[in-house]
């Protein structure tokens, strides 16, 4: 199955809730490979860091994590898609790329971090809008992320017009404990802030 | 990880990194460039003096960074679909007037005062971005 964190925008939190989401998914005891596609290579520096600083104390990886270039999809699609594993695709926060277009269409699930900023918004609705101009079958889960307070004046019409091309799950708060990511394990901290939003993905997409 | 996880891994890095290997490959096969030696100074005759263009290699620069972005547009085939010609076209002015630095950028800008200069709601930018494709 392949779970794609993406948003045209950047900075809305795809690469933090697809690292949580996969140490989520390793914890449930499900397998799980992460494909990186950001060029910043966010994840696997993380993961080289933590291995630097504690060389000897960590534990096995639960995942292996591989970069790739978007261009590079096409080569590696049909084997992901012959898997039962869970390939978790981090994409990099654009739309002006054509090669996001078979990661896009052979996504099972694509997951679109977004915040209620108008900016974020817009993008997220381009986002979406073009992705189910892809597919109009495609599955899209929004999650609203990094979210200070309750009330926010464009709730309801983000929600409703969002709602147009997927679902809108629980938003995640903006907190510090989600910041702090491993490669190698979820917090208890952790879990309790995303661990709804995640088992709502899980049932969603079959997973 | 377990059996099929790191096969899959195998298969995965397989395919991917025969590019790297290739690549170091080929750098390897290349020849070294010879060292330089240091070059005689020519007699002061010779010495032929070029003037350095006038200006415009930063306008050079530009048009072509410009024209980059012509070219990237006619190939996103989904920021074509998305785009309402109106769209375009501020997206265009938008384009001539401020030095960003990708076409998504742009977008974004494009899509921030489209919404300012014509005061829709949101939620009907989206549902006619959805329902016209028309450049």
């Amino acid at each position: 199955m392949e779970i794609v964190f993406g948003n045209q925008k950047g900075g809305v939190g795809k690469t933090s809730l697809s690292i949580l989401f996969a140490n989520y998914l390793v914890e449930q005891g499900r397998k799980v490979i992460m494909i990186e596609m950001d060029i910043q290579q966010s994840i696997t520096s993380t993961r080289g860091k933590e291995m630097e600083m504690n060389p000897t104390n960590l534990p096995p990886k639960p995942y292996e994590i591989i970069y790739t270039k978007l261009s590079d999809y096409p080569r590696i699609a049909e084997k992901l898609k012959s898997t039962d594993i869970n390939v978790i695709i981090d994409l990099p926060g654009k739309l002006d790329d054509p090669h996001l277009v078979p990661v896009l269409k052979n996504a099972d699930v694509i997951v679109c971090p977004f915040e209620y900023d108008m900016r974020s918004f817009i993008s997220t609705g381009t986002f979406a809008s073009v992705t189910k101009k892809l597919d109009p079958n495609k599955q899209i889960i929004f999650i609203p992320n990094r979210i200070k307070v309750m009330n926010y004046e464009l709730k309801e019409q983000v929600h409703e017009a969002l709602g147009q091309y997927g679902v809108v799950t629980d938003p995640i708060s903006d907190r510090a404990a989600v910041k702090r990511l491993s490669t190698f394990s979820i917090t208890e901290e952790q879990k309790n802030i995303v661990g709804k939003v995640f088992d709502f993905i899980i049932a969603q997409s079959k997973i | 990880m377990n059996n099929d996880t790191s096969n899959l891994v195998n298969d995965l890095l397989s395919i991917l990194q025969p590019d790297a290997a290739e690549q170091v490959e080929k750098k390897e096969k290349e020849p070294k460039a010879p060292k330089k030696t240091k070059e005689e100074p020519l007699p002061e005759d010779k010495v032929v003096k070029v003037s350095a263009p006038k200006a415009p290699a930063k306008i050079a620069a530009k048009e072509t960074f410009l024209a980059g972005i012509d070219e990237t547009m006619k190939s996103v085939d989904f920021a074509k679909v998305v785009i309402r010609k109106d769209l375009y076209e501020v997206f265009m002015s938008i384009k001539r007037a401020k030095q960003v630095k990708s076409v998504s950028t742009l977008l974004d800008h494009a899509l921030e005062d489209y919404i300012k200069r014509n005061s829709q709601s949101i939620k009907q930018l989206l549902n006619e971005s959805n329902k016209k494709s028309i450049l």
